[in-house]
Formats: structure tokens, C-alpha cells, sequence
């Protein structure tokens, strides 16, 4: 029924609790796991249009976090390599949400693997929520990695 | 843990004291130095002062979140102050500054950073919740206003 799951990494420490989760389900049920970091280009955009960024900032902080997400996918590939699972990777640049949705639709993926959510301000912060974004858009399954860090540490070194 | 939620009232100060944008920056900074969550002071400080020499962190509606990243700090930190009359700090609407957001960022950070002042603008873009937040009296009440709204 599952063959291939996508999980979401933005460089947050949940987000490789939810990696090491991927990677166990991935091993755990013999699924094929990919792995995505985007470059959220609306973010920095929306970020010089509130004077927060000037646009000198704005490309300097872009190419940092393709260098991050770079890193971020390395590290990812590593854990799964120490667990024996393969894992296929994407940098992308754009829209998280967006990007998340094209990369699931073009690989097939059955299901989007995106760790907790977090607790929101107001409604209107949901908008600006780039996982929350990722729940509403991607027309496949959500799956929520919400355990603690101790369960997923277990059960990641339990495989 | 977000950095609006990772906030305690030992990086909170109300009201700061300082009366100039250089000493509110060195006051903001030295309330992190003095949690031990900056080593080279000096190295940051420039950092700070280089971005503020280029377009100042001043925004509109009396806030400011001056930032930088590099070497310095071990983790993502901010600080936070409220000077309840305002500072000239050079804002885009030439409006006094009140509510100041000091952020600072390690190398290899970048995500979290950005994530941190998209938080911060998200907080401050309200503005019944910004009058609120210049109202406060206490740091423990500026943190609750920031944790409950």
C-alpha cells in the first residue's frame, strides 16, 4: 500500500527527530524514503518587504541555507546509511508547500512525513506556517511525527 | 521550541535604561553576555553595528530586531527590551522606537534564524497585541503577553 515517503526537513531539531522516524518506518515496513529541504524563497522575500531584510541580507542568507539544507540532507542521507536504508534527496528553492506537493507528486510518494507542528500565536499565524501550509496543500497523506524525543531516539536505535 | 517560546525573563528587560541606539544595542547585548550566551562580545557587537551601518533595523510602529549571525554564539539567542518613552533609532517612519528584539545566529543557523524573525514579524504585526506588548510594566509581564496572546 506504502511504497514511498516523503519526509520534510527544515533544519529544526524536530525535523530530524522526524527523519530518524522516516528512516525507521522506512526500514521497519521496507518503504523507499526520500527527503526534501527547501530553500524558502517567500520567506526572505516577505522579509525585505517588512524592512527586516535588505535585499544585500536576502541573498546572502539564500545561499546560506542552500549551504544548510545541503547539510541538512547530508546528515540525513548519513543516518539512513547507518540504519542500511536508502535514501533519495532534493534541495529545492521556492515555496516550501509548493515545492513539497510538486517533489511528492512527481516521485509518487505516498505519504508526507513532517515532524510536530507548532503552537500558533493566532489564526492568521497558521497562513505563515510553512508545515501547516505543507498539511493544507500536498494532496496525499500527512503523517505527524509527534512522540517525544526519547521515543524516537529508542526507537530509531532499536533498528 | 520556537525562540518566542524559548524566552525567559533573564533575556527580558523593561524598561531599559539607555537613552542612544548604541547603548540600547550594547544594553540588549549585554543582557545575553551576562546568561553567558555570547563568548566574544566584541566580535558580535561589530557584527551588529555593521548591519545597523547599512539600513537600520528600525521598522515602523516603534519596533526594532536588530540581528546578525556569525561567530559569537554557540545557538540561536535573542534578547528583548521595551524603553516604555522611545529612542530615535533611525526607524522608517522617523517614529520614537519602543520594543526592541535583539537576534543572533551562529553559522549553519540560517533556517532557525529566519524562522526566528518571521516569528518576531508575525508578533509584532498586530496591532492591538503591539500596544499590548508596549504596555507592559515588568519583564514577566511583557513574557506572558508574548507566550499567552
Amino acid at each position: 500500500m506504502f511504497k514511498k515517503i516523503l519526509v520534510y526537513i527544515d533544519g529544526t531539531e524536530e525535523s530530524l527527530l522526524a527523519a530518524r522516524y522516516a528512516i525507521t518506518m522506512a526500514k521497519t515496513y521496507n518503504i523507499e524514503l526520500c527527503g526534501i529541504y527547501v530553500v524558502n524563497l517567500n520567506v526572505l522575500e516577505d522579509l525585505v518587504k517588512v524592512n527586516i531584510f535588505i535585499p544585500t541580507e536576502q541573498a546572502d542568507y539564500e545561499k546560506d541555507m542552500e549551504a544548510d539544507g545541503q547539510k541538512y540532507l547530508n546528515y540525513l542521507k548519513e543516518l539512513a546509511e547507518a540504519k542500511g536504508v536508502a535514501v533519495e534527496t532534493v534541495l529545492a528553492k521556492g515555496n516550501v508547500a509548493e515545492e513539497v506537493k510538486k517533489t511528492a507528486l512527481a516521485k509518487n510518494v505516498n505519504i508526507v512525513i513532517i515532524c510536530q507542528l507548532k503552537e500558533l500565536l493566532s489564526r492568521s499565524e497558521a497562513f505563515y506556517d510553512e508545515k501547516e501550509n505543507i498539511v493544507h496543500r500536498v494532496p496525499m497523506p500527512v503523517f505527524i511525527v509527534k512522540e517525544d524525543k526519547e521515543k524516537i531516539l529508542n526507537l530509531y536505535n532499536s533498528i | 521550541m520556537t525562540v518566542l517560546e524559548t524566552l525567559t525573563e533573564d533575556v527580558v528587560k523593561v524598561p531599559l535604561t539607555s537613552e542612544t541606539k548604541i547603548e540600547i544595542l550594547d544594553e540588549l547585548l549585554e543582557i545575553l553576555v551576562a546568561k553567558g550566551l555570547v563568548k566574544n562580545r566584541e566580535k558580535v557587537f561589530q557584527k551588529i553595528m555593521a548591519r545597523e551601518e547599512q539600513v537600520s533595523t528600525g521598522l515602523d510602529h516603534g519596533i526594532a530586531i536588530p540581528h546578525a549571525k556569525g561567530e559569537g554564539v554557540d545557538s540561536l539567542v535573542c534578547a528583548v527590551g521595551i524603553k516604555p518613552e522611545g529612542i530615535d533609532f533611525e526607524s522608517h517612519d522617523g517614529q520614537p522606537t519602543k520594543l526592541f528584539f535583539l537576534v543572533i545566529a551562529p553559522p549553519g543557523q540560517t533556517g532557525p534564524h529566519i524562522e526566528a524573525l518571521k516569528e518576531i514579524a508575525v508578533l509584532v504585526s498586530d496591532n492591538t497585541r503591539r500596544e499590548k506588548l508596549f504596555q507592559a510594566k515588568t519583564s514577566k509581564e511583557l513574557l506572558s503577553i508574548i507566550h499567552s496572546v
